[in-house]
């Protein structure tokens, strides 16, 4: 499987999900742009050559992999095209050219039945309204997926138990989702889910309907879940912090193209373009940056305290400010762990950081 | 922009030519007879062939339906009636509660009081047996046309021409096919019930959220299962709508079965009554039928309702069910004969209600026949005849001068002439309302007509709407119906602007004015649910048979959809932007003349849409109290056993509604 | 219902082949027929029909023979009739029967077995007032004066008198005789027959001026006072032109004779009585009487009118 040039701390794991050149283009006919094989697409002159000729490229040449265990944001504001990359992996619409494999196999070239067998058995999708079944229970709901693949009633219901006491709902099982609260819903859209034991979750703007407090606890929740059940992950979302918050990368999408993948702080840190600049300009570095992300291996001797790799770097601000320089950093979820100055954070945090100085 | 106007007053030149060629060349005016092709004619001879290879399968069905309906029938007449009215408030109670139960036992007692119950009982045998087919069709259409989208434009049309097509039109084939008794009247019950359950199977099916849709494929469901366990569950709600609309429609059918005869009904009374002039029997009969409509509404409209909580939980309803099912059978088999009805007692309330009409028509004469005469002389005839023709001697007593007709055509060319640069849209309008005052609607030449008819058409519904005007117009022009069209055209224009302006009134009042409102709205399901056959008797006795009562029949359910959509668009604006006006300082009338109007205009404007379907629907009803419209064509065809020029008239009809209701669609 | 639903679904003429085989069977009550099967009586809109079924259906019934009443619009009945779907009609008034009636006629599936019996009466007729504003009637040519004229006149008239006709579908015997007659009159169809006794109720009611055609017997002559206008002359022999009192006859399924003889013969004797009909009528609309007691109680009285009938036919 070929490697890309892009850097990630997921190298050693294996790829999931592998998309590569994948395009999704509305108008009177498509296919005509991609039927002859043979010759190298030029991206751009493509896109520009559909928009004349009446098309709209939703999506051009889209390209990444998402490794194993992995936390993958796809992140853009509303018509950047998102939605249509995540429905194009899952095949919910049918892209006009690129390939997608998932564990190796082609999922573009999956006949009907075999797409509804992996879709039955490796893939769960969570979407921004629920998308429950108003006239089942929570139960019912859970277990639909179950259902539709022909499991015996007490299994499945066993099974469905299960899950809607991994999201936290026991009790309200006999309940119909309009009885239910927007976050409560979720909880049930999670559950359904992961019912089948998926390897592959996809993540359509969550929490993107949800109250910002509950978005919060939702996210919190989200994580806990991914550190038990180890998914590969495929996440939307149109916000920043939340990307930045749950996310092992990032493809930021504008237009319709991926603009840039990393991860949070590489986004933050070395952005690609001024947009990807002026999109992350508002986010708070010392509350998204973790003290893991500037972590580097080599020992530090001087190090006088430590700090959990997975910390922000806010929360270093008040022992720079009791005066150590150097850090041990613990190793914590992703983050292998090593040490860290004082000045590369300071460094990072730019002149934020001579005001939280001043004040620590 | 500039080139649409231009098209129109090149067509008004057209018209004004043609208006003053039309002395001179007599065929411009009145299509001659001689020009008519025999398409009733050419339609009887290749269609009784075809309905006599079908009468064998016809009159099968007709066996099929026959055996079932009449068993129903029996037994709900041989239940005893308290444990059948039982059930029904049980049934309210389960699907709505304690307001609905009381509402059911009041209008019961009132149907056993007025000595309709076994009437009413044969009624609901024929509306629940039409319902299975019905809603079975309907569904299977509706869920076709969502499965392959390009079938849909075909399908509604169809259902349209369901709606529209008057069922005294059909009735001689439906005899021929499926021949006496209730079956014909059932077969014509689920065509025009059908389409209601199409229409709402369609939305529903599309209303279901796109993520439902992936959800249920993201589980893995295979087409069969998305259809049957997402998305026909999840349009639940909008299916039952459909069945509560199948219901009441296969209810306003009642009649038709009574047509036809061969099952003792409401309906039937209803006839009768109106054969005999005896209003209170009509009336009653006719609150029969409201009654029932109203508790067959609530009812269906009650399990319909997405959140229904209910107060009768399922175990306890089927626990009462049983016991009055049981115990209805048990008295029954005690007491075989006895029917525990009244004998009669309202016969001597109907026939009190006919001395009070009659006291009524005796006190009131006078005045009606000086408001019947009023608008007659200075309305009706001068719109049918045009000021041309009214002003002579007899008429309106003095002979149109030269100079007369000269500062006519002044005054509205100069009105066109000054409104031109403003609003050249409205000048034009002034110029085609002045030329056809002057002939009259009805003596308005044909070839202007059908042009201005194609070119609005072409204009607002490109090729296919030119196509079915073009249709339309052959069948009327060539059916030799052009004279029943100009009859009916004027009829149901006038009948349409009267309405529009009584009852958009009404409706502004309605909406501004709670009381006002809850007085209205009653009147209007009556005037909407009652048989129109109710009216007929007292408008016949104040204003005699002719046009005017025919107008007064016609606008009397017409005048519904302007009441109700003008006071549902007022009080559905957002209340946002009301709030916006009136903190700006906005006075009453300037929030609702600045304000609230433009804003429902979408709402107001199908309400008018819906007053023209209204109007045309009614041109066969009118036709009982003598006019020459193409509603009377279809009474001489039924009188004369003529298929085809029934159905000539009857698809004239459909297809004028059709038109029109395209027309102002957009 | 059994025998409706055992009913033969094809064409009519298939049927009557099948009633014929049935017929040809030896048995012991061939002069009844098929006792056990239901004859299908049909019931139009108006009282005076239903009083002559009702006592047709029970001296039916006094003859052994099962009998259910169908409640038939006045056109549909022939399709009713035609396919043996509707066995008999005692009541049919031959003015107001269309092209229907003939054409079934002529399809040899209905059989006409001859008159009720009625004094029959049709003509115009005129209202109180019209007989202040024309003096002269019931003689026709008071018609003709200028001052009835006026009197008679509407604004869809003008200048003629108004004249309430049959409804379009019932043919125009009246406007042709108007015009035969050169009269200043404007025949109106009146659409319906209760748009004629609506309009004929509130002109007697209002006392206004109305001219009309009618007949007689008819259940709203016994609530309103009209006069008869002395008819203007008219060729007898053309009835597109001319009107004369119309035959009142009784129709039946073709099949009868053969399925139930005695019936058959049984309603062929039938006969009513005008006058006893007027009677019930207004016993049934204005006294509130129940149709069923007013044809029992003649059946009762009457025994000596309707026994002959039975025993004659019915062995």
């Amino acid at each position: 499987m070929p490697e890309t040039d892009q850097n990630s701390i997921d190298r050693h794991r294996n790829v999931k999900l592998q998309c590569r050149n994948v395009w999704k283009v509305y108008g009177p006919r498509p296919d005509y742009y991609f039927d002859a094989k043979g010759y190298r697409i030029e991206p751009e002159l493509l896109a520009a050559r559909l928009t004349a000729e009446g098309h709209l490229p939703a999506l051009i040449d889209a390209s990444f992999d998402v490794h194993e265990g992995e936390i993958f944001v796809i992140m853009g504001l509303s018509g950047s095209g998102k939605s249509t990359l995540v429905r194009c992996l899952s095949r919910l619409i049918d892209a006009n050219h690129g390939t997608i494999q998932l564990d190796g196999q082609d999922l573009l070239a999956a006949t009907p039945r075999e797409l509804i067998e992996i879709r039955r058995h490796k893939m769960g999708m969570v979407f921004q309204s629920f998308g429950l079944l108003p006239h089942l229970t929570v139960l019912e709901n859970t277990a639909f997926p179950l259902k539709l693949q022909g499991m015996g009633l007490a299994e499945r219901e066993a099974r469905a138990r299960e899950m809607i006491r991994l999201v936290g709902l026991d009790g309200r099982e006999a309940s119909y989702p309009s009885q239910l609260s927007g976050g409560q819903q979720q909880r049930v859209g999670i559950a359904r889910s992961l019912a089948v034991g998926p390897d592959l979750w996809f993540l359509d703007e969550p929490f993107s309907a949800l109250d910002p407090l509950i978005r919060r606890q939702m996210q919190d929740e989200f994580l806990r879940l991914q550190d038990q059940l180890k998914k590969t992950i495929v996440f939307i979302t149109h916000d920043i912090m939340e990307a930045c918050r749950l996310a092992d990368r990032i493809a930021l999408m504008r237009n319709g193209r991926i603009i840039q993948i990393g991860t949070p702080a590489e986004i933050l840190l070395s952005p690609a373009d001024e947009y990807v600049a002026e999109f992350t300009a508002e986010v708070a570095l010392a509350r998204v940056i973790r003290a893991g992300d500037l972590a580097v291996a080599a020992p530090m001797s001087e190090a006088t305290a430590e700090i959990s790799a997975d910390q922000p770097l806010e929360a270093l601000m008040s022992k720079i400010g009791a005066g150590h320089r150097h850090f041990r950093v613990l190793p914590a979820g992703r983050y292998p762990g090593g040490y860290v100055a004082a000045d590369r954070i300071l460094a990072v945090l730019g002149h934020e950081a001579a005001t939280l100085a001043e004040v620590g | 922009m500039a080139s649409p106007l231009f098209r129109w007053l090149l067509l008004f030149l057209f018209c004004l030519a043609l208006v003053l060629a039309s002395p001179f060349l007599p065929w411009l005016a009145a299509f001659p007879q001689g020009w008519t092709l025999p398409l009733a004619d050419v339609l009887n001879t290749w269609a009784l062939p075809v309905f006599d290879i079908l009468q064998g399968p016809g009159r099968a069905l007709a066996a099929g339906l026959d055996l079932p309906l009449r068993g129903l029938r029996a037994a709900l007449e041989w239940l005893p009636w308290p444990a059948l009215a039982g059930i029904v408030v049980l049934l309210a109670l389960r699907a709505s509660g304690w307001q609905l139960a009381v509402v059911a036992i009041i209008a019961q007692a009132g149907i056993v009081a007025g000595g309709y119950w076994p009437q009413a009982m044969n009624t609901l045998a024929i509306v629940l047996m039409s319902l299975p087919p019905a809603v079975l069709i309907g569904f299977a259409l509706g869920a076709a046309a969502h499965r392959w989208p390009r079938i849909e434009p075909a399908t509604v049309a169809a259902l349209d021409v369901m709606q529209t097509l008057p069922a005294f039109a059909y009735l001689i084939p439906l005899l021929i096919l499926f021949g006496f008794g209730p079956a014909p009247g059932l077969v014509a019950g689920v065509v025009f019930a059908v389409p209601p359950m199409v229409r709402n199977t369609i939305l529903g099916l599309a209303r279901v959220p796109a993520e439902v849709v992936e959800a249920a494929q993201m589980c893995g469901a295979t087409s069969g299962q998305l259809f049957w366990l997402a998305k026909v569950p999840a349009a639940r709600s909008q299916l039952l709508v459909g069945v509560n609309q199948t219901v009441m429609a296969s209810l306003s059918m009642v009649i038709i079965v009574a047509v036809i005869g061969g099952f003792n009904d409401i309906g039937w009374e209803v006839l009768s009554a109106m054969r005999g002039a005896e209003l209170g029997r009509s009336l009653m009969s006719g609150l029969v039928i409201v009654a029932m409509a109203i508790l067959l509404d609530r009812i269906t409209l009650g399990f319909a309702s997405p959140g229904r909580t209910t107060i009768l939980g399922q175990k306890k309803f089927r626990i009462a069910f049983g016991a009055f099912v049981i115990a209805g059978v048990v008295t029954r088999l005690i007491l075989p004969e006895v029917t525990f009805l009244p004998d009669a007692l309202g016969r001597n309330l109907a026939r009190s209600i006919d001395a009070t009409l009659m006291d009524f028509v005796v006190a009131t004469g006078p005045f009606f026949a000086a408001l019947r005469d009023g608008l007659n002389y200075g309305l009706m005839l001068p719109l049918r005849i045009g000021l041309l023709g009214a002003a002579t001697p007899t008429v309106w007593g003095f002979t149109l001068m030269p100079w007369m007709i000269a500062a006519y055509a002044i005054v509205f060319a100069g009105g066109a002439f000054i409104l031109w640069r403003r609003t050249p849209t409205l000048a034009i309008a002034i110029l085609f309302v002045g030329l056809a005052l002057a002939t009259g609607i009805t003596r308005f030449p044909w070839p202007g007509v059908v042009a201005m008819a194609l070119v609005a058409a072409w204009a607002s519904g490109g090729p296919r709407l030119f196509a079915m005007t073009s249709g339309a117009l052959g069948l009327i022009i060539f059916g030799g119906l052009w004279a029943a069209f100009t009859q009916s055209a004027y009829l149901t224009a006038l009948a349409v602007v009267l309405c529009v302006l009584i009852g958009g009134a009404l409706g502004l009042l309605a909406a501004e004015n709670d009381r006002a409102s809850a007085i209205l709205r009653p009147i209007n399901d009556a005037l909407q649910t009652m048989p129109q056959f109710v009216f007929l008797i007292p408008a016949l006795m104040l204003f005699r048979v002719g046009e005017f009562t025919a107008l007064i029949a016609i606008m009397l359910y017409a005048i519904v959809p302007p009441m109700r959509y003008v006071e549902h668009g007022l009080r559905n604006v957002s209340p946002a932007l009301v709030e916006a006006a009136v903190q700006m300082g906005a006075t009453r009338s300037q929030l609702l003349w600045q304000v609230k109007l433009p804003l429902a205009r979408p709402v107001i404007r199908l309400g008018i849409n819906q007053t023209i379907m209204a109007a045309i629907s009614m041109l066969v009803i009118a036709a009982l109290v003598g006019t020459r419209d193409l509603g009377q064509q279809v009474f001489i065809a039924l009188g004369k056993a003529d298929l085809g020029l029934g159905l000539v008239a009857g698809f004239a009809i459909a297809l004028l509604a059709l038109i029109a209701d395209r027309l102002l669609r957009d | 219902m059994t025998r409706l639903t055992s009913l033969p679904t094809t064409t009519g003429r298939a049927l009557l082949a099948g009633i014929a085989v049935l017929s040809a069977l030896p048995s012991q009550a061939a002069e009844l027929g098929a006792a056990d099967e239901t004859i299908q009586m049909a019931m139009l809109e108006w009282t005076g029909n239903n009083i002559s079924t009702q006592i047709a259906g029970r001296i039916l019934e006094k003859a052994g023979y099962k009998v259910e009443y169908v409640t038939a619009g006045n056109f549909p009945q022939f399709s009713g009739l035609s396919d043996g779907t509707l066995d008999a009609s005692v009541e049919i008034w031959m003015m107001n029967v269309g092209d229907v009636y003939p054409k079934a006629l002529e399809s040899g599936l209905i059989e006409n077995i001859g008159t009720l019996g009625l004094r029959s009466r049709e003509g115009w007729i005129y209202t109180k007032a019209t007989a202040e504003a024309c003096p002269g009637l019931p003689d026709w040519h008071a018609l003709m004066e200028p001052a009835c004229v006026a009197a008679l006149a509407t604004p869809d008239t003008l200048p003629n008198g108004r004249f309430l006709d049959y409804p379009a579908d019932w043919g125009a015997r009246s406007a042709n005789m108007l015009a035969d007659n050169a009269m200043p009159y404007t025949a109106i169809p009146a659409g319906s027959e209760g748009a004629m006794v609506a309009e004929l109720r509130a002109a007697a009611a209002g006392n206004t001026p109305l001219l009309m055609t009618f007949w007689e017997p008819h259940f709203v002559l016994a609530d309103v006072e009209v006069g008869w206008v002395d008819m203007p002359p008219c060729d007898q022999a053309n009835l597109e032109r001319c009107i004369v009192p119309p035959p009142v006859d009784k129709v039946v399924w073709a099949g009868m004779k053969d399925k139930w003889p005695a019936a058959y013969g049984i309603l062929t004797d039938f006969r009513m009585d005008t006058d006893q009909q007027q009677q019930m009528m207004l016993a049934v609309s204005e006294k509130g009487e129940s149709l069923q007691a007013v044809a029992d109680k003649w059946i009762a009285e009457n025994e000596a009118v309707w026994r002959p009938w039975v025993d004659a036919n019915v062995k």
